[in-house]
């Protein structure tokens, strides 16, 4: 039960607002994939369409082998838990979560016992009689929880729950919602423009810009190896170098930056000679040297401009030669750089990746 | 600190004056006059007496007059609920150009009632109005006037008072937010259930507000049926002024006024209080 395919979905609004245009996805039974991309992306258009709020322009949605495409969103049993949560505020913790029961007619003895399972599911056993008003920022969400898995959807779909939390609210709630994400197996999409939310709980990732996918992948796929610009800049941190492709052979690619050449070596990426692109390095796979030690390979001078501590790291903000900025971040207790102190910017091999230049 | 305090008095003398001056003397002096004597022929002279109150009710001729007053507003509020919600949902859920709308909805408050009144007088004629669209359709067989009489005051006072039914929702239906039907949708209940669950239920204050308010103005109605009644669709302020300015008799007219508005702040409990443990919905009773 769960399995959710996107074919060749796009959604247009009027007059040409192009939300989401050809997406093709395929969600697995039990799994947690989240939706990423900044706001306008078309994450949430996405997601609506899945729960039947929008009409897609072209293309289909399956659930279940089903063709869902023409269903109304209460024919589709895709519990949704909103943005702003939409907790029925005239009716109390029970009353919200029997309700689609309730609309069913089913049994009074049957909504009370799965009322009660849910309530224990999330933690708020005893708790039926409040009104929502009287609950805290998290038992609300805990709710919203149970009132979308009452009907045990095929697809359990959320839009951004944890925007309005504060910082340790939102990760107490996330690790709630995985663990009983994965208690239940039911299949999840998560929709968030938080990148840190999508690494800690995803299994897979999709990363959209402009109404399309960039990429999908795991977290830590799309962290090691972002397929765009894009999609290296919105997940982390990541420094990216304008290069020119000198020389391809078998075991290495040489290229040009500003700051003088680098070399490539085990790249399975099909480059032509004479392609402009850009490195990709993220902070913590920049190393940071003495300058007057003898030059290393992929290697060039700089000096600190700016430093900062950022919890368990030191980030040093480099100024090249050529001009650029490039950041390297570090672990607090190894040799320490000052601002103004001339250093050796030195690119681990394994770590950066050849990205072609976004056309947009 | 005593700065402050002494601009603070100034701040609430102006409140207080203006509640002094526009309301509470005025109140006061109604109730004064409503317990003056009325000599036969003459004006009024200070006395305390209870006759204008006892008149009023051993006489049926008045009671029956309060009873239509009561009626024809609960039946207005009720027209105006009716049309006017379902004219309201569409326009905060569905039309663009809301503002548009609503200014068209305001503009017929911009004419007096008086004319607005004897417009329907015209339309509601036996000659010039609907009533020979009527015939040539054939819904009736021959152009008849329905004016004077309780359809043309049923009608009048509706369509003057719907656009303050359809402002006081608009605030209320405008205000729900749109994902709690969402989340109704999304649970299975359709567009009907969705409505009666969850709308309905959340636009409460709003009905009731709206119903109280054409209640109210109804029963202060004056031109509408003045116009476009008989003396059988008169209302309470018609005969309360018929007192005051033609009979000379203002301590009776006095004490109706005052029975009238007893009477509307007695009804405003009742369903303050009503609207404020009752409720309509499958969710809200519990277990």
């Amino acid at each position: 039960m769960g399995r959710v395919e996107l074919r060749n979905l796009s959604k247009t609004f009027a007059p040409d607002i192009r939300a989401v245009e050809n997406v093709d996805l395929a969600i697995e039974e039990g799994e947690f994939v989240t939706l990423l991309g900044p706001s306008g992306c078309g994450k949430t258009t996405t997601l609506r369409l899945v729960a039947g709020f929008e009409e897609p322009t072209t293309g289909r949605i399956f659930i279940d082998g089903q063709d869902v495409t023409a269903l109304p969103p209460y024919r589709r049993n895709a519990g949704m838990v909103f943005q702003s949560l939409a907790l029925f505020p005239h009716m109390d913790v029970f009353g919200n979560i029997a309700y689609g029961m309730r609309i069913r007619k089913h049994s009074g003895t049957e909504i009370r016992e799965k009322v009660e399972e849910l309530l224990s599911l999330v933690k708020l056993s005893g708790m039926e009689g409040r009104k929502i008003q009287q609950l805290s920022g998290g038992q609300q969400q805990r709710v919203a929880f149970a009132r979308a898995l009452a009907m045990n959807p095929s697809v359990f779909l959320l839009d951004e729950p944890f925007a309005a939390l504060d910082k340790n609210l939102r990760e107490e709630m996330q690790v709630e919602l995985r663990r009983l994400q994965k208690r239940i197996r039911v299949t999840t999409i998560f929709v968030t423009h938080n990148q840190r939310e999508a690494m800690s709980m995803s299994d897979r990732i999709v990363v959209m810009n402009q109404g399309r996918i960039d990429q999908v992948g795991t977290p830590r796929e799309i962290y090691v190896n972002p397929a765009s610009p894009f999609v290296a800049n919105f997940i982390g941190t990541t420094n990216l170098i304008p290069a020119t492709v000198e020389r391809v052979s078998r075991e290495a690619v040489r290229l040009t930056t500003p700051d003088g050449p680098i070399s490539l070596t085990g790249t399975d990426l099909d480059v032509a000679e004479g392609t402009e692109c850009l490195i990709s390095i993220r902070p913590e796979s920049v190393r940071l040297n003495v300058e007057a030690d003898r030059p290393v390979e992929n290697s060039f001078p700089g000096k600190v401009d700016f430093k900062r501590h950022v919890g368990e790291l030191i980030e040093y903000y480099i100024q090249t030669r050529a001009g650029q900025e490039i950041i390297a971040s570090y672990q607090t207790g190894r040799p320490e750089f000052y601002e103004g102190d001339p250093v050796r910017v030195i690119l681990e091999r394994e770590a950066f990746r050849l990205l072609q230049k976004d056309n947009s | 600190m005593r700065r402050q305090g002494g601009k603070l008095k100034y701040l609430v003398a102006y409140p207080l004056g203006m509640l002094i001056i526009f309301f509470l003397i005025p109140l006061a002096m109604l109730i004064a006059f409503s317990f003056y004597y009325h000599p036969p022929g003459g004006f009024y002279e200070p006395a305390f007496t209870l006759e204008n109150y006892t008149r009023f009710f051993t006489k049926v001729l008045y009671l029956k007059r309060l009873a239509f007053t009561v009626e024809i507003s609960a039946l207005t509020a009720v027209l105006c609920l009716l049309l006017g919600y379902p004219f309201t949902y569409y326009l905060t859920r569905i039309a663009s150009r809301k503002r548009f709308y609503i200014i068209l909805v305001i503009s017929t408050l911009w004419l007096s009632y008086i004319i607005r009144s004897y417009a329907w007088t015209v339309i509601l004629s036996k000659h010039a109005g609907i009533s020979k669209l009527f015939a040539w359709v054939g819904i009736i067989e021959q152009t008849r006037s329905y004016t004077p009489g309780l359809f043309a005051v049923i009608i009048g006072l509706v369509y003057v008072f719907l656009p303050f039914m359809v402002l006081t929702l608009y605030g209320t239906l405008k205000g729900i937010n749109r994902e709690y039907e969402e989340a109704s949708l999304n649970l299975g209940a359709g567009p009907w259930k969705t409505f009666v669950n969850v709308t309905l239920p959340l636009s409460k204050d709003g009905i009731i507000s709206g119903a109280l308010l054409v209640f109210i103005l109804t029963l202060g109605a004056y031109v509408v049926p003045s116009i476009l009644g008989k003396p059988q669709q008169w209302t309470m302020a018609i005969i309360i002024g018929d007192q005051a300015t033609y009979e000379s008799n203002v301590p009776f007219g006095a004490s109706m006024a005052l029975v009238l508005m007893v009477f509307a702040i007695l009804t405003i409990g009742l369903i303050a209080k009503l609207g404020g443990t009752k409720s309509l919905t499958v969710g809200a009773k519990g277990r």
